[in-house]
């Protein structure tokens, strides 16, 4: 099975909730999740060692994302599910805002606005999965550029 | 005739699968942390025990009285650790009407002291690394001239915590002062003795084994230089050329000394080589089955548990060294361990939910545990021994880095890595490492971890089979999300 929104190309169920996936560029992984929600990677392209890693199910990563300055749309960075959306259609919104809450599963990633302005629509909901470089909200720039009053 | 397994893990499976083979039934003792291991499946009957704690099961006399008794069992196997080297232990098989799988009482408590072992070497000619510590009126001192760095050894004592390092005459008296509480402390005696120390040095053991009638031989040599704490990590045979032949000389006088003896069973003579004098010096004989005992089978083609009970239980037991064929091969075993390497080797307990083992042909996995079992913080934290073999060392360095890098344990963190590391270090490969090595060299060799990079990706895949974890994780994060 082809999944298009990564660069998986084929997905092995192993014993143990645990799965083989084939990356385009060859790299093998063998990965699962434990009761505790970590996510266990051995990462491995032929030839080379295994890596290996461990991730807390409470690792948050926080993205300040780019609005789009031509028309201030916010793109999702990486494909996941919206966990959270910490604004409303009129808000007023300052440069280090969280706006949205984005979740790869075992990763918190925290959306922040890099520049002011206010809230002029909302493309996602919460609970929705989004694709990579999908629009998720869009902010009209603030006139001062300041924190909006 | 029925053999009672007194102790645990892969070694009880091992002496399980051994008994089988000869057609004798098992009984294992299992604890309850232990209801998944797979002793379980193999041994022919099951003793059930209430506690896991080890002093309430493999470390207590009287807990093997009862096991004896309720098994009706004729022989006792020890295994490794526990109480293996215990003269308290054949004494206890023998007033309950059974015999001990090893050797007599009186082998046991020679070697159980550390002092009392260094007659057997000196017996053996081997010279040891003793120097004369005189504590006079609370006042230790050693014969003027004495070269340091000393190292310092409890006599009761294990590696460890029981040894020290002493790098000059003026430090010595606080540092028996110190070992001396600490010994008190942990082995219940404050005896000590003082060894030179050997700052490049090899650590090497030759596999002896005893038959009634037949004498001791000794059957191959291993080398056991990669050690963190006084901890074996990778094991491998044979020793390096320039050991072999400065052990050679002390081959006959080891049999002879240990034939005398009356020796039986499997043992193990330990010995340093050190580089400078490449001279070996004894260090202890061990008169048990060890760990890294495969390391020789492998080279020789036999199975020295099965070795062991033949001799105990009289199977065809005079033939035993009629079966040796040349030593073939170089093979090498690493130990697996539910530890982190990173944070000073700490064990790690938890539920083991993946298991991979490499499955190679060159390859071979001794091993208690399966996906789904806990790894208990009860008992030593291995997890498996991989050995594998090759037609020489290059062969061998090769085979094991392919079944290290199909081997996949998820659930705790383990060494793995660090083995992989090690295998690939250029002290290691060039075999110019020392004991010293891995110890000087360990934050080089913990081994990276891999990072997140797109964990995410990753992590999506595998939603359809573990979406009760997921959902639970994700109650979590959300509780951690909302508190800002």
């Amino acid at each position: 099975m082809i999944d298009s929104t990564d660069d998986y190309l084929v997905a092995t169920p192993l014993d143990g909730a645990a799965v083989l996936l084939v990356h385009r560029d060859g790299t093998r992984v063998v990965a699962s999740v434990d009761a505790e929600g970590r996510l266990w990677i051995d990462r491995r392209r032929h030839g080379e060692a295994t890596r290996r890693s461990v991730i807390e199910p409470q690792t948050r990563t926080s993205i300040a994302t780019s609005l789009d300055p031509s028309d201030g749309s916010l793109l999702a960075p990486t494909g996941g599910v919206v966990r959270r959306i910490d604004v409303e259609v009129g808000d007023a919104v300052a440069t280090g805002d969280l706006l949205v809450t984005l979740e790869a599963m075992k990763m918190q990633i925290e959306v922040r606005a890099t520049m002011a302005g206010v809230v002029e629509s909302i493309d996602a909901r919460s609970g929705e999965r989004v694709e990579r470089g999908a629009r998720v909200l869009r902010i009209r720039a603030s006139p001062r550029g300041g924190v909006p009053g | 005739m029925r053999i009672l397994i007194w102790n645990r893990g892969e070694i009880a499976v091992r002496i399980a699968i051994a008994a089988e083979r000869l057609g004798v039934p098992s009984i294992a003792c299992v604890t309850p942390d232990d209801r998944d291991s797979r002793v379980v499946e193999w041994a022919s009957e099951i003793d059930w025990l209430d506690a896991s704690e080890p002093s309430a099961t493999y470390l207590s006399l009287d807990a093997l009285r009862a096991a004896i008794v309720r098994a009706r069992a004729t022989h006792v196997h020890p295994g490794y650790g526990f109480l293996s080297e215990s003269p308290l232990v054949a004494r206890v098989v023998a007033e309950c009407g059974a015999k001990l799988v090893g050797p007599s009482e009186a082998i046991l408590a020679e070697m159980a002291s550390k002092k009392a072992s260094k007659a057997f070497g000196r017996d053996a000619g081997l010279p040891d690394l003793g120097v004369e510590l005189c504590i006079d009126d609370g006042i230790a001192s050693v014969p003027d001239g004495t070269a340091f760095p000393l190292l310092l050894k409890a006599d009761a004592g294990g590696g460890g915590r029981g040894i020290v390092r002493v790098d000059d005459a003026d430090a010595l008296d606080e540092a028996v002062h110190a070992l001396r509480a600490r010994a008190r402390q942990l082995f219940g005696d404050d005896a000590l003795l003082a060894e030179r120390y050997v700052p490049n040095a090899r650590h090497v053991e030759l596999q002896v084994f005893g038959v009634t009638g037949r004498g001791v031989r000794v059957l191959d040599s291993r080398d056991c230089s990669v050690q963190r704490n006084h901890q074996k990590v990778v094991e491998e045979g044979p020793a390096p050329n320039r050991v072999l032949a400065a052990i050679g000389a002390y081959r006959a006088g080891i049999e002879r000394a240990l034939s005398r003896r009356g020796f039986r069973g499997a043992g193990t003579v330990e010995v340093l080589y050190d580089e400078e004098k490449a001279q070996v010096f004894f260090l202890e004989m061990n008169p048990r089955i060890q760990v890294e005992h495969p390391v020789t089978e492998m080279r020789l083609g036999i199975d020295l548990v099965e070795w062991q009970l033949r001799e105990s239980l009289d199977i065809a037991a005079d033939a035993l060294f009629d079966e040796l064929d040349a030593p073939r091969c170089h093979a090498i075993e690493v130990r697996v361990y539910a530890e982190d390497p990173a944070s000073g080797f700490v064990p790690d307990a938890g539920l083991v939910h993946l298991l991979e083992a490499p499955r190679l042909p060159w390859a071979r996995w001794d091993s208690a545990h399966r996906a789904g079992a806990r790894v208990s913080p009860h008992y030593d934290p291995m997890i498996a021994k991989l050995i594998v073999v090759g037609a020489d060392r290059t062969e061998a360095l090769v085979h094991m880095r392919m079944a290290l890098d199909h081997t996949h344990i998820h659930g705790v963190r383990t060494n793995l890595a660090l083995l992989r590391n090690i295998l690939t270090s250029q002290a290691f490969t060039s075999d110019t490492h020392d004991t010293g090595w891995l110890g000087e060299n360990v934050h080089e060799l913990v081994g990276e971890d891999g990072g997140a990079g797109d964990a995410a990706s990753i992590a999506r895949r595998l939603q359809p089979t573990t979406r009760s974890a997921t959902t639970r994780a994700d109650g979590l994060a959300w509780k951690d999300a909302s508190r800002r």
